[in-house]
């Protein structure tokens, strides 16, 4: 080989030793930021699966609160019809007694005789 | 002896392996090239002392016994070294095979190179038990 050639070739072995040695360099003291993100987002996704669990529980409590206090608002509402029929009753027998005059009126707020 | 296992130093994890094991094999080449000149790379003779290819793999070796026991990133020197050997002697091989193309194997370059390359990719790699103190950089959205 020509010395030219030896030189060239001494240059491009140096060159590629010293990439490729600069690279792991790098590699090896590049700054944690992905390992971070990584973390901060496990972190994050944990906390946010326990406060999606916590709401679930929530939900799943006032549903049945719900459904006990419609089913309460249903039997009240029955028993207040009920109730508003017995007075049409008791108002029917006493104006046919004569004792309309003594009814009382107007009749409470909400209460339609 | 509980005493004496707390007292050793402790090897970094996969990463203090992985350079305790290119260690040794740097150091097995480095000790089969004090005995002779590989075929391969006669030809160097006539440009530099037996001394310096033995060195070549040799350092890398003696490095790699040091800085497996210390954390990222302070065993980066090692990982410097443990690439460029393999890397420079593959170039070698390469200016051999032009140098002497009858004594000169690609096998050489390809094995050389692949231990370069392997030093590459693990330098990038942390395991879950190695001891880690590069610099943070906190990342925030927005």
């Amino acid at each position: 080989m020509d010395g030219w050639m030896i030189l060239l070739a001494a240059l491009a072995t140096v060159a590629g030793s010293y990439g490729a040695s600069r690279y792991a360099g790098r590699a090896t003291v590049k700054v944690k930021e992905l390992d971070v993100d990584g973390q901060a987002y496990i972190r994050a996704q944990g906390i946010n699966a326990e406060i999606v669990e916590a709401l679930r529980s929530q939900i799943t409590d006032l549903n049945g609160r719900l459904d006990s206090v419609e089913k309460e608002v249903k039997e009240v509402r029955d028993h207040n019809n009920a109730l508003i029929r017995y007075c049409y009753r008791l108002v029917d027998i006493l104006r046919g007694l004569g004792h309309g005059d003594k009814i009382p009126t107007p009749p409470p707020s909400g209460i339609h005789i | 002896m509980k005493f004496i296992k707390h007292s050793l130093p402790r090897i970094n994890g996969r990463r203090g392996a992985f350079q305790l094991l290119f260690g040794i094999v740097y150091a097995c080449l480095a000790l089969a090239m004090s005995r002779k000149w590989p075929t391969s790379l006669e030809w160097l003779s006539a440009y530099m002392s037996h001394y310096v290819l033995v060195a070549i793999w040799a350092v890398p070796a003696i490095v790699a016994f040091v800085c497996m026991f210390l954390p990222r990133p302070k065993d980066a020197l090692s990982f410097q070294l443990l690439t460029a050997a393999p890397i420079l002697s593959g170039c070698l091989f390469i200016i051999g095979a032009f140098a002497a193309p009858e004594v000169t194997s690609p096998y050489g370059v390809i094995v050389y190179w692949a231990l370069g390359a392997a030093v590459m990719v693990v330098s990038g790699m942390t395991g879950d038990s190695d001891r880690d103190e590069r610099k943070v950089k906190v990342w925030t959205a927005g």
